[in-house]
């Protein structure tokens, strides 16, 4: 689904600033249905993995291949075709503010040209199954970190894609509504969904007991099935 | 396609809404812009207008010395209708002068009684028309340089000063409003492509949700161009009902040359559309195509 081969990332020297390397021959493979916690600590290059795999950068060397097709060839036009096949979940949520529940998860789906037939079918569906149906009229600023993040996580899933990348997704979030939206994605991922999950969270990657790769200094670490948070 | 085509334009009439104080410039300065360009097309249309007009009226006047024989000048007549191509000469007698006199100051008893004592001071007079304006200098140097002897004066430079006037003022007033236009252009497009960048920026959350969920580049950048040619059509509506309205109901009150304004916006109806439409919208799509390249990314 997702192969990443001998993927380096810099940045080029600007004024006052070197050359930075934020990965460096990175190579994984990540099947169709597998839950893998990406792992490491701030500034290790998470991020710009995700990034790379949505396209919104290009890898200095190597390939990005979603789906047997390389990333980094996409044109920038055609690229929204890749990105409709993935969800992503972010630490601060990026829901539009001046929206309701309903209207943000809603939104994906209209700017995608669904009919609305279809959004009004799916969107209280999806809201269901992540438990914020109740606040469909709400906006968020009215919603407690989790239930944000559940509205994220729904319209991250409203367009039923094949893979989700969560970027920190407990990053701001209690014990409590973390182990929450761990289950969520947990059964998302039962659902057949490939999850990568971007985290520094030791207590949720031990919790998993799924794939981890260890990301330290640019490069890969460790690559264990049924891996823990090691650093 | 349509769905979308539709929420295109409902998200670039909401960019439009969301900077109406910003957007209300762009269209006052476009809707200059648009009205001088059009004033152009009119002006160019009164101009050639006036022109026929005096064109029309124009001929010349040669006048005979009171001793010049009728022979001569039937001679002179005879030469120039040979040399030239002329629409129509036609002779008046001394005695045809005077008699006209007469009947125009038939009921000034002063006029007549001083003519009684003067007798006929009247030449006799050949009046020509020629086809273009531009024939009567050669007719008249033909003239002089002929039958000087027989000639008193002739009567032409004055018309042809007139049209000359008549062009050179013409010609400094398109002058200044091309000028003048393209400088308002400039600025109907600055402040556009400022609108369309305020507009790019205070959303940049919502394109950024837009690009994650798999909207199109044409979706994202479809809504900005919408805000633009809605801009454009509003300043081009605005402006055609301006010229309307100062056509019909100001100027209809100043009938000066004969002019007939309506006559002209309605003759050119179509070409007034295209030329307020194609620059209001034009202007303004270009401004938001530049914005979208420049701070927009997809």
């Amino acid at each position: 689904m997702i192969i990443f081969n001998n993927v380096s990332k810099k940045y080029p020297a600007q004024v006052d600033k070197k050359e930075k390397t934020v990965l460096e021959k990175v190579t994984f493979q990540i099947d169709k249905g597998e839950f893998v916690s990406i792992v490491g600590r701030s500034g290790a290059g998470k991020t710009t993995l995700l990034e790379l795999i949505l396209g919104e950068k290009r890898p200095t060397e190597g390939t990005v291949l979603f789906d047997n097709q390389d990333v980094s060839k996409v044109p920038s036009g055609k690229l929204y075709k890749i990105r409709k096949r993935i969800g992503t979940i972010f630490q601060d949520y990026k829901l539009l503010p001046s929206k309701t529940v309903y209207e943000n998860v809603a939104y994906a789906l209209e700017v995608t040209g669904a009919p609305e037939e279809e959004i009004k079918r799916d969107v209280p569906e999806v809201l269901d199954l992540v438990g914020v149906l109740d606040q469909a009229h709400q906006f968020p600023r009215q919603l407690s970190g989790g239930e944000k993040q559940r509205v994220a996580i729904a319209r991250a899933l409203i367009h039923q894609p094949d893979v989700i990348l969560a970027d920190e997704p407990t990053g701001d979030l209690d014990p409590y509504h973390s182990r929450e939206i761990l289950n969520l994605l947990l059964n998302i991922n039962r659902m057949e969904t490939t999850i990568v999950l971007a985290t520094h969270d030791k207590e949720i990657v031990n919790s998993i007991g799924k794939r981890v790769i260890t990301l330290q200094n640019k490069e890969v670490v460790s690559d264990i099935k049924e891996g823990r948070f090691r650093l | 396609m349509f769905i979308l085509l539709k929420r295109v334009i409902r998200l670039g009439w909401k960019n439009f809404s969301r900077s109406t104080g910003l957007s209300l410039v762009g269209i006052v300065v476009l809707m200059a812009t648009i009205f001088l360009t059009t004033s152009l097309l009119l002006l160019q249309e009164i101009t050639q207008e006036i022109v026929k007009d005096i064109e029309e009226k124009a001929d010349i006047s040669v006048e005979f010395n009171l001793a010049a024989p009728e022979e001569r000048i039937f001679r002179v007549k005879e030469d120039l209708e040979e040399e030239f191509d002329l629409v129509a000469i036609n002779y008046l007698s001394r005695e045809e002068v005077l008699e006209e006199f007469k009947r125009r100051h038939r009921d000034d008893p002063v006029m007549m009684e001083a003519l009684d004592e003067v007798g006929n001071p009247f030449s006799a007079i050949l009046n020509i028309k020629a086809r273009e304006v531009q024939d009567y200098r050669e007719v008249s140097d033909f003239i002089r340089r002929n039958h000087s002897d027989i000639i008193s004066d002739i009567d032409f430079y004055g018309r042809k000063e007139v049209i000359e006037e008549i062009f050179s003022v013409t010609s400094r007033v398109q002058r200044s409003i091309i000028i003048a236009s393209i400088i308002l252009g400039v600025i109907a497009v600055l402040i556009v492509l400022g609108t369309t960048k305020l507009s790019i920026y205070s959303i940049g959350q919502e394109i950024k949700v837009m690009r994650l969920v798999g909207a199109s580049n044409w979706y994202i950048q479809g809504s900005f161009l919408t805000q633009g040619f809605i801009t454009g059509l509003i300043a081009s509506l605005a402006s055609l009902f301006l010229l309307l309205f100062l056509s019909f109901a100001i100027y209809q009150g100043y009938n000066i040359f004969n002019l007939d304004l309506e006559k002209h916006i309605l003759g050119n109806f179509s070409l007034i559309l295209l030329l307020q439409f194609g620059t209001g919208i034009g202007l303004s799509l270009f401004a938001s195509i530049v914005a979208v390249s420049r701070y927009l990314k997809v």
